[in-house]
């Protein structure tokens, strides 16, 4: 699914987040968000799916079964639901739903009021569990799960609303570099064999870079590069954004650009 | 197992409802109220007491059918608002909406009056006339669930500790609101009050269980309805709206539906704590937490609850008769003392 912004302006109180932004996401791009904490890159993610209020500007999805592009903010939230998935940071879980529960929860937009999930509704659950390696979880309770576990868990369910367009944001921040890898070459493989279509936020500049197609990096509410990793990781960019002197070196198995950290911390004789 | 769980919970529900309309002062067997129970529509030959079939149909019945009914609404409350506010220590109790049902009904006491009241039942009987004072205690539940959600709400969650901070403050800011009507209404009014606050079931009529079975049907309806919105809600709003949910819609139609509940259990049965906190955990532990099983079977659990708790009242020091929201209390108090040691750990 295209996805189209323009103009996009949003403000918290009198502070404006995100300024006049635009951004044009093809169907099939697997696109990594980048920038510094408070650059705007959470509340674009946010404004996409509905979360916080746009004060101007247009989100448009189209795709090949729609006649015309469709205004997201004029879609009601079980209509979203059904184009848009969003897989967050870890949340707490304080109520005992077994895995497959929460899962289930993902047929949500699908399922009438005082209906329960049909049989086919199973099948893409078990599927979605399936793809995401927690068929063997399905019986436990979500609460009892490892950090990781359950970031898969939540990546199933975020698979069983058969989404067209699927935003991350920031995934990976609670989880070990084991499991920030799964999660992500998951990911990936959905983009890859479906052409999911991926909008993540991330931290990890390396991860980044490995993972996604293109990387667009956010600088105080504006799009200050965008392109694909090895266009856009360079150490001018990362000095005049981040602040931070680096150097950046390829690869030694993919040939993507990864980040090595210079200034103060190195030998400094810590 | 789910399912057979529930059947026995309705078992055991008839059981305690036909046990408590059969102990009292006056005991009447099991056998025999089944019979008069079963008399009338069936046309058996009555080989019973006449008073016992009296004792039975005008007061144990309507009794014990109130205590169910009022039970139900107190635990389906309960869930509505742990359901809502991801919180598993709030209660209708614990967030004030009792104490501001209490100080809607009070009100509707004092503002009509003793003459107002006396022309309802002379003009159109005990029926309309036990009315306003529900309508009047759901808006003060409903007012005061508003607040406690304001004060309690810190960005996109709501605090444990504002919860019950907020409750308590609004809580006892509406007792004391009641205790400054007192101070200011006649002695008669003033009376009038004060029994109706005790509350307890003595008062049970056939009337009040009509007046009752709307408020607490459409509370469940409401509830139903939004069952599955109200899982999704325990995972945090914004993922609830992620789901699609209509997040908003969604609060204010199970604040109003918990209000309801709440406010008719307070209207025809006073104060009564801790049912609204124990049995949602008890049907937790017994169904899991998908609320489309969960509402249904805390209702039946509620019930039970609280015939089996007025049935104490009853027995306790017979003939004399203990408020059921102090067994209630007895019962709960220590229950609430263990969650919160259990659920205030360092790590939670």
């Amino acid at each position: 699914m295209d996805l189209a912004i323009s103009g996009l302006t949003v403000r918290y109180g009198r502070e404006v987040v995100l300024g006049n932004l635009s951004l044009q996401i093809a169907d099939g791009e697997f696109v990594a968000l980048v920038g510094p904490n408070g650059s705007g890159k959470s509340t674009l993610i946010r404004a996409i799916s509905g979360a916080v209020p746009v004060a101007a500007g247009q989100i448009e999805v189209s795709d090949r079964s729609m006649a015309a592009p469709l205004d997201l903010r004029r879609l009601g939230a079980p209509e979203r639901a059904r184009l848009i998935a969003v897989l967050a940071q870890e949340t707490k879980v304080d109520f005992a739903f077994s895995a497959q529960e929460v899962v289930g929860m993902g047929r949500l937009p699908y399922v009438g009021r005082f209906q329960r999930e049909t049989a086919a509704d199973w099948a893409i659950v078990r599927q979605a569990m399936d793809q995401t390696c927690t068929t063997h979880l399905a019986d436990r309770p979500i609460t009892a799960l490892s950090g990781g576990e359950r970031q898969r868990v939540l990546f199933a369910r975020a698979l069983a609303q058969e989404p067209k367009l699927l935003l991350l944001d920031e995934p990976t921040a609670h989880l070990d570099m084991a499991h920030s890898v799964e999660l992500l070459s998951l990911v990936r493989r959905r983009n890859q064999s479906e052409g999911l279509t991926v909008v993540a936020v991330l931290h990890d500049l390396n991860l980044a870079a490995q993972v996604a197609d293109r990387i667009v990096v956010l600088h105080q509410g504006e799009i200050a590069a965008d392109g694909a990793p090895r266009a856009v990781v360079t150490p001018d960019l990362i000095a005049r954004v981040w602040g931070t002197a680096v150097q950046v070196v390829d690869h030694p198995v993919s040939g993507l650009p990864q980040v090595l950290l210079l200034g103060s911390l190195v030998g400094s004789g810590v | 197992m789910r399912r057979s769980a529930v059947w026995l919970l309705v078992l055991l529900l008839v059981f305690a409802l036909v046990m408590a309309a059969g102990l009292g002062t006056v005991k009447i067997p099991p056998g025999e109220v089944v019979r008069i129970l079963l008399g009338r529509p069936f046309g058996l030959a009555p080989d019973w007491l006449p008073q016992h079939e009296a004792i039975l149909l005008q007061i144990r019945l309507p009794r014990v059918l109130m205590a169910a009914v009022a039970g139900s609404a107190l635990a389906m409350a309960g869930v509505a608002y742990q359901g809502l506010f991801r919180n598993p220590l709030a209660d209708p109790y614990v967030i004030g909406v009792s104490a501001g049902s209490a100080l809607g009904g009070s009100a509707a006491i004092a503002l009509l009056g003793l003459p107002a009241m006396a022309a309802l039942v002379a003009r159109g009987g005990a029926l309309i006339a036990v009315g306003p004072v529900p309508l009047f205690a759901f808006v003060g539940g409903l007012v005061t669930v508003a607040i406690v959600y304001r004060l309690a709400r810190i960005g996109t969650g709501v605090s444990l500790v504002g919860l019950l901070l907020g409750g308590g403050a609004i809580g006892s800011l509406a007792v004391s609101f009641v205790s400054l009507l007192l101070f200011f209404t006649a002695s008669d009014v003033r009376e009038a009050i004060l029994f109706w606050m005790m509350g307890g079931l003595g008062g049970a009529s056939w009337a009040k269980l009509l007046w009752l079975l709307p408020y607490v049907a459409v509370g469940l309806g409401i509830l139903l309805y939004w069952a599955r919105d109200l899982n999704v809600i325990l995972m945090g709003e914004e993922t609830a709206h992620h789901l699609g949910v209509e997040v908003e819609r969604m609060k204010r139609w199970v604040l109003l539906a918990g209000a309801l509940l709440t406010a008719s259990a307070v209207a025809f049965c006073g104060s009564i704590g801790f049912v609204g906190l124990v049995v949602p955990h008890a049907c937790r532990f017994l169904v899991g937490p998908d609320h489309r099983r969960l509402l249904p079977v805390a209702a039946v659990c509620g019930a039970v609850l609280l015939v089996l708790a007025d049935l104490g009242a009853r027995l306790l020091l017979s003939p004399q008769e203990l408020p059921v929201g102090l067994v209630m209390a007895l019962l709960g108090g220590p229950f609430f003392i263990w969650l919160l040691r259990t659920r205030l750990r360092p790590t939670v």
